[in-house]
């Protein structure tokens, strides 16, 4: 049964700093939350809250219908996988899965059918009878996740689980994860400060910042519709492109005037008043070559980054360096002129002093 | 100048004797015989007869190994009117130090595992008051303690001389463990509390069998330091459970008749016997113990 947490005007801090204000999250039953952010910026001990192993300064936990804001981290119907995995050094693989079962006084014989069903999920069946010393990164973090798996909780609390591995591992290790919860469909909360971890694998990300989240929506909404220049900077790769800019409202759209010219923007409606903004524009919302119908301007090619199936070419446009997503195969030469087309029917944009997005 | 690029290079720098190198091992030949020539000399002279060294030549070795000097040591020699030899007082010794041994360094361990991993409140003050009150001279602390343990009627007897050996040596065996703690990552002990272990669970199933170096060091040091005690055994153990080194010092110092020097020399190494077995023993786990901070695995 998914089950759902829910945080009420939290505060967390250590001594007199506080690390988390006034924070409020409804985790729906059954759902994937990222939390991402930047390393510092309160996400561990968010959750380490959520496990009860950080007291509070204010507010309430609840998990299901039971405030658990005292209680204890077994009372919560939790378990946790840690990014330096955290397995018993002095017992294998079998003891590590059981110890929370044994701890709890389950009878011996289901006991044993609990780790079976969790080893065989994790594929960890051959090394049961290894020290955690004699396995590799990607089998630790599994032993570290069947731990939680076999004690049958309600919520899985991942802090940064994949951040010690290598690349290729840390791929199969996400799809694995998904898998898992596709299965269990148990109520997921999964911290990182990796973006691509965080948009394959989250129902919805509470981005944030200096203990504060800074947009909670869908990966899609999250990428496409910005709430705020941090997180427009912060998701993507490589980073939105970001043009200042005045933003004037003109009877049937708007006009965006930027060093680079002046552009209607048809269909747009904005307030009349000028307004200096930013325009923020994916690097697949600018088009290479002329006749694309967008907002047209001439720039220079200065670095082609080739990546396999796509290349990344920066243009230097006036005092402006631009990123766009060009096909593998793209012909183009440094210090090569070039005509790039401007999505801005698409863009986002950014009032400059506040760094709030524009409706 | 030395070159520093020299054309010949190749392969393995060449070794160089350079004078501060050639000091060095000096220094280290001197301190070596400082410590081994007078155990050397103990040696020799318990195998001698009395006639051999009053023939002074207390380098030279024994024309005839004589173990009666160390028989005698053992089992016979006069502590004043009491002639014993040092049997009694080593196992007095035995049973003061292995319960005060045990006891410091399984409390040192909780202490400093609470310390450490459970931050109680207060826990800060309360250990710099351990660290301070284990850096204070204990014969201040002489007086006071000969009246508690009067109070608890423990004073003279072999229970009191284990208590206090434990008192004393806590500050120490705390310090040890809450350091050692401190290098064991708090994730484990945060799984640990999510797998719905309790203090005694975590303790006994996690971090003692994680704390086996610290165990065998701080083990090591109070054994050492309690069979090494003269002060508190003299003071707190009482007339009937002496150590071995208040009956050593009894019997060196007992002047009637003629000075036995080999009886003395065997009686001394006799009583040194137990922690240089021990630390032939365990010398390689103290060593990891006290490198295991720097290199866990
Ligand atoms: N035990 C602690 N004592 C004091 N400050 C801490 C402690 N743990 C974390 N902090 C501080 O709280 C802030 C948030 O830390 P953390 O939650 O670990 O960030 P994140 O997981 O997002 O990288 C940081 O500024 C960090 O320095
Ligand atoms: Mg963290």
């Amino acid at each position: 049964m998914p089950v759902p947490v829910s945080l009420r005007s939290v505060d967390i801090g250590y001594g007199a700093t506080a690390v988390v204000k006034n924070l409020n999250l409804e985790i729906a039953a059954g759902e994937f939350l990222v939390l991402l952010g930047p390393s510092g910026c309160g996400k561990s001990t968010l959750l380490n809250a959520i496990a009860g192993l950080t007291d509070l300064a204010k507010g309430e936990v609840w998990i299901g219908e039971r405030n658990v804001t005292w209680a204890d981290p077994k009372d919560r119907g939790i378990g946790m996988v840690f990014q330096s995995y955290a397995l018993y050094p002095n017992m294998n693989v079998e003891k590590n899965l059981s110890f929370g079962l044994t701890v709890a006084g389950v009878p011996k014989d289901e006991i044993v059918r609990r780790v079976a069903r969790a080893s065989a999920i994790l594929q960890l069946d051959p090394y049961l009878k290894r020290r955690p010393s004699e396995l590799s990164g990607g089998q630790r973090q599994r032993v570290a996740i069947g731990r939680a798996l076999v004690r049958d909780v309600d919520i899985f609390l991942f802090d940064e689980p994949l951040s010690n591995l290598d690349a290729k591992l840390r791929t199969e290790l996400r799809v694995e994860i998904k898998k898992l919860h596709h299965e269990l469909a148990s109520t997921m909360i999964y911290v990182t400060h990796d973006q691509v971890e965080a948009m394959t694998l989250a129902n919805r990300i509470a981005i944030m910042r200096d203990g504060v989240i800074q947009q909670l929506a869908t990966p899609r909404e999250i990428y496409q519709r910005p709430a705020n220049l941090f997180v427009a900077g912060f998701i993507g790769s490589p980073a939105m492109n970001l043009l200042k800019g005045t933003l004037l409202g003109s009877d049937g759209g708007s006009l965006f005037r930027s060093s680079l010219g002046e552009f209607d923007l048809p269909g747009k409606a904005f307030p009349a008043e000028p307004r200096e903004v930013v325009a923020g524009l994916r690097p697949e919302q600018i088009i290479v070559g002329a006749g694309s119908g967008l907002a047209e301007i001439e720039a220079t090619i200065s670095v082609i980054d080739a990546m396999g199936p796509e290349t990344v070419i920066w243009c230097r446009a006036r005092e402006n360096l631009l990123s766009a997503r060009v096909a593998g195969d793209f012909p183009g030469q440094v210090d090569e002129g070039i005509t790039l087309g401007l999505d801005l029917a698409n863009a986002s944009f950014f009032d400059q002093d506040t760094g709030q997005r524009l409706p | 100048m030395r070159d520093p690029f020299p054309q010949s290079a190749n392969g393995p720098r060449p070794d160089k004797v350079t004078p501060a190198r050639l000091g060095l091992y000096a220094f280290l030949v001197i301190a070596a015989l400082f410590f081994l020539l007078p155990a050397y000399v103990m040696l020799v002279t318990s195998f001698k007869s009395m006639e051999e060294i009053r023939s002074a030549q207390i380098f030279s070795l024994p024309h005839l190994f004589d173990w009666s000097a160390w028989i005698k040591a053992w089992s016979s020699a006069c502590a004043g009117v009491n002639c014993t030899g040092v049997s009694a007082g080593f196992w007095n010794s035995v049973k003061i130090t292995i319960p005060a041994t045990v006891l410091s360094v399984l409390l040192g361990a909780v202490t400093g595992y609470a310390l450490s991993f459970w931050r109680p409140p207060g826990g800060k003050i309360l250990f710099a008051a351990i660290t301070i009150g284990g850096f204070i001279p204990l014969q201040i602390f002489l007086f006071p303690m000969v009246r508690a343990t009067a109070m608890l009627g423990l004073y003279n007897s072999l229970a009191g001389i284990v208590l206090v050996h434990v008192v004393f040596g806590l500050p120490l065996t705390t310090l040890l463990f809450r350091n050692y703690y401190a290098s064991i990552p708090v994730e484990l002990f945060k799984a640990a509390r999510v797998d719905g272990a309790g203090f005694w669970r975590i303790f006994v199933s996690l971090m003692l069998p994680l704390s086996l170096p610290m165990l065998i060091v701080a083990g090591l040091m109070q054994m050492t330091g309690i069979w090494n005690d003269f002060l508190l055994g003299l003071v707190f153990a009482g007339r009937d459970n002496l150590p071995m080194t208040v009956q050593l010092n009894n019997i060196v110092t007992t002047t009637t008749g003629q000075r036995e020097y080999n009886v003395h020399m065997a009686a001394t190494v006799l009583t040194a016997l137990v922690p240089l077995v021990a630390y032939f023993v365990s010398g390689r786990w103290f060593v990891r113990g006290i490198t295991a901070g720097s290199v866990k695995g």
